[in-house]
């Protein structure tokens, strides 16, 4: 599968197989419209042109065979009427078979353009099995050009159907005894790499049957989030906030460098519960960071996260006391920045205090709503640690013990923040309410507990 | 006593972080992830969605051997059209490369090792599974691009010295 540069040279190799004395078997792009199968056994060259109404700036599929007795080409079709060929002679099979593989060059001739997929095999294959690959690469590439109306190697008399009151699939091959792979549960060993990128069925027969029933309790089972940083960043925790996922629903943080998720380097399941999934892990700076929902048991008929984390942590560096309250350049020398943290680890079930706002008065309305959004922010993380926002006092009622919640907006930092008047809790840091449209506003923490010890 | 920790910062709400979903129903997009409130969260559609290259190809084992399909991707938002998406890309499933036929060498762009967006290394997926093809020079590696077809990726050869090769013979 691949396609020239519409300013492509008139010799372009695209794959070849060079041996150690010269000799070569492979493809090259001719000029025209014309490819050209090409063997050679460093005295001897055979050489095979085979057409197409527009070569360069199209993605083709391109087959060259040697069977020992002839050198065969196709272009964007595969049955054996379609072929060009040329009658061999010669050592070519001892030549082609101690090979070197190269692809996208050619001792005269390198390629410019776009290469998808190559395969190779070590006989040559028959009409019925051409077409079998090709129906592959044309299920896999639907927009390639292919003369595919002779193609179908037909699996059969392959029914599927749905139950709305099972939940499940139920799939037939006819006459033909069948064994679906590519499903949750499957093993490793039956699977192709690309088969990690599996239906989220979970099959509850993996034997070869005439037919069986896959599972899926779900309306869908399988989701992805993917956020592509502007540059990798080093992360050492994920988290997921308000979800509606099952109990037997499992979340999969996955980290690469490039969008690419097959077998990535960073693979971390969260755990947790209903309302918080999350995990800590070794520092790893990756640039993209996909989060795959699989939720078999979910019934909603939809996945849903409302905050999702990808994060390096911070842990305090400073042992506090109870009744003390620090800012967040207390907790660590990592200052805070313009986006903040919506989630914390830690949850008890104890004693509360308040975090209040403080200074409304005077305050504009639209001041006064950013700060009721960072409220409800905070309240997103505090509420799965158990706290609750009161809706109208502006007041979050925090859990006590080691229950850290830091929030903090995009807005332009103030200068001379207000000192704080007793107790902790959320505080204008300034309310020169006349002059901004915006304020910082900041959730500091308290903790109720006993001294921490790093 | 446990030392609390805080995730932070979070890379997901930053400003030049770019969100994508499988899918999102239009009253509860992707931004919203984005935004601290609670009351905006990510919602995906209802039904199946199926997305190229994430959960799109199908394999299965028959009695003239092993087979790959594709369901078309889009959301279907009932099971009964599901079932039918399945059943079309089992009957038109092609055969399967390496298990049916064991090829002896299968290069595609999505397995691959990416240095700098560069392919350094495109990794066997034949049943020997060893015989990957790379190139140690980096100004020689092939570019990788994510999407060239049919949202699938693809290597960008740029007329001069890129190339890849096997140290080994291929067959």
């Amino acid at each position: 599968m691949f396609r020239l540069d519409s300013d492509a040279s008139a010799l372009d190799g695209i794959i070849n197989a060079t041996g150690p004395g010269g000799e070569r078997f492979g493809l090259l792009w001719v000029g025209g419209n014309n490819f050209q199968g090409e063997a050679y056994d460093s005295t001897q060259r055979f050489a095979i042109d085979a057409s197409v109404v527009a070569g360069a700036g199209n993605w083709h599929h391109v087959i060259v065979r040697y069977d020992q007795t002839n050198l065969s080409t196709w272009v964007d079709d595969m049955d054996d009427a379609a072929a060009t060929s040329i009658a061999m002679t010669g050592a070519q099979a001892a030549a082609v078979l101690t090979a070197v593989l190269n692809i996208g060059n050619h001792p005269s001739a390198v390629f410019k353009g776009y290469i998808a997929e190559v395969i190779i095999f070590p006989t040559a294959l028959d009409q019925t099995t051409r077409r079998g690959i090709t129906m592959y690469l044309k299920g896999r590439y639907p927009s390639m050009a292919l003369n595919d109306t002779t193609t179908a190697v037909s699996f059969g008399a392959t029914t599927a159907s749905y139950s709305t009151s099972a939940k499940a699939f139920t799939l037939a091959g006819g006459s033909t005894v069948f064994q679906l792979l590519c499903a949750t549960g499957v093993p490793a060993e039956d699977r192709i790499a690309s088969c990690f990128l599996d239906l989220g069925f979970t099959l509850t027969d993996k034997t070869g049957a005439l037919n069986y029933t896959a599972v899926n309790q779900s309306y869908q089972s399988r989701h992805f989030l993917k956020a592509e940083l502007a540059a990798a960043a080093s992360i050492t925790a994920g988290a997921v906030l308000d979800h509606n996922a099952g109990a037997g629903g499992t979340f999969t943080l996955e980290g690469n460098s490039i969008d690419l998720f097959l077998v990535p380097p960073v693979s971390q399941a969260l755990s947790g519960d209903a309302t918080l999934r999350i995990a800590f892990f070794n520092a790893t700076s990756q640039r993209i960071w996909r989060l795959v929902i699989n939720d078999v048991s979910n019934i909603a008929g939809y996945a849903e996260v409302g905050k999702w984390s990808v994060s390096p942590y911070v842990q305090a560096t400073y042992c506090h006391s109870q009744d003390f309250s620090k800012t967040l350049e207390e907790l660590s020398p990592i200052g805070y920045g313009t986006h903040g943290s919506h989630f914390a680890d830690e949850r008890t079930a104890a004693l509360g205090v308040d975090a209040h706002m403080a200074g409304h008065a005077g305050c504009r309305p639209d001041a006064l709503r950013d700060a009721r959004a960072d409220l409800e922010g905070g309240a997103d993380v505090l509420r799965g640690l158990g706290s609750s926002l009161h809706p109208h006092r502006h007041v979050l009622r925090v859990p006590a013990g080691p229950c850290l919640v830091v929030h903090d907006r995009p807005y332009p930092a103030v200068e001379h923040p207000r000192e704080p008047r007793g107790g902790a809790g959320l505080r204008c840091r300034a309310c020169p309410w006349s002059r901004r449209t915006s304020a910082t506003v900041r959730l500091a923490y308290e903790t109720t507990c006993g001294p921490w010890t790093i | 006593m446990a030392v609390p920790r805080f995730l932070y910062p979070n890379y997901v709400r930053a400003a030049s972080t770019a969100v994508s979903v499988s899918s999102e129903l239009s009253s509860h997009p992707r931004h919203w992830l984005q935004d601290p409130l609670r009351s905006k969260p990510w919602r995906s559609k209802t039904g199946w969605t199926i997305v190229a290259g994430f959960n799109d190809e199908i394999t299965f084992r028959t009695d003239d051997g092993f087979r790959i399909g594709h369901i078309v991707p889009g959301t279907y938002a009932t099971g009964a059209a599901m079932a039918t998406a399945v059943a079309t890309a089992m009957t038109n499933a092609g055969y399967n490369p390496r298990a049916t036929l064991a090829c002896s060498g299968w290069w595609r762009g999505d397995s691959v090792v990416v240095v700098a967006g560069r392919a350094s290394q495109a990794t066997d997926l034949s049943s020997n599974g060893t015989r990957h093809a790379s190139q140690s020079t980096a100004a020689d590696r092939p570019l990788w691009l994510q999407a060239a077809v049919d949202n699938r990726p693809a290597f960008y050869f740029d007329g001069t010295s890129t190339t890849m090769r096997l140290s080994t013979a291929a067959p």
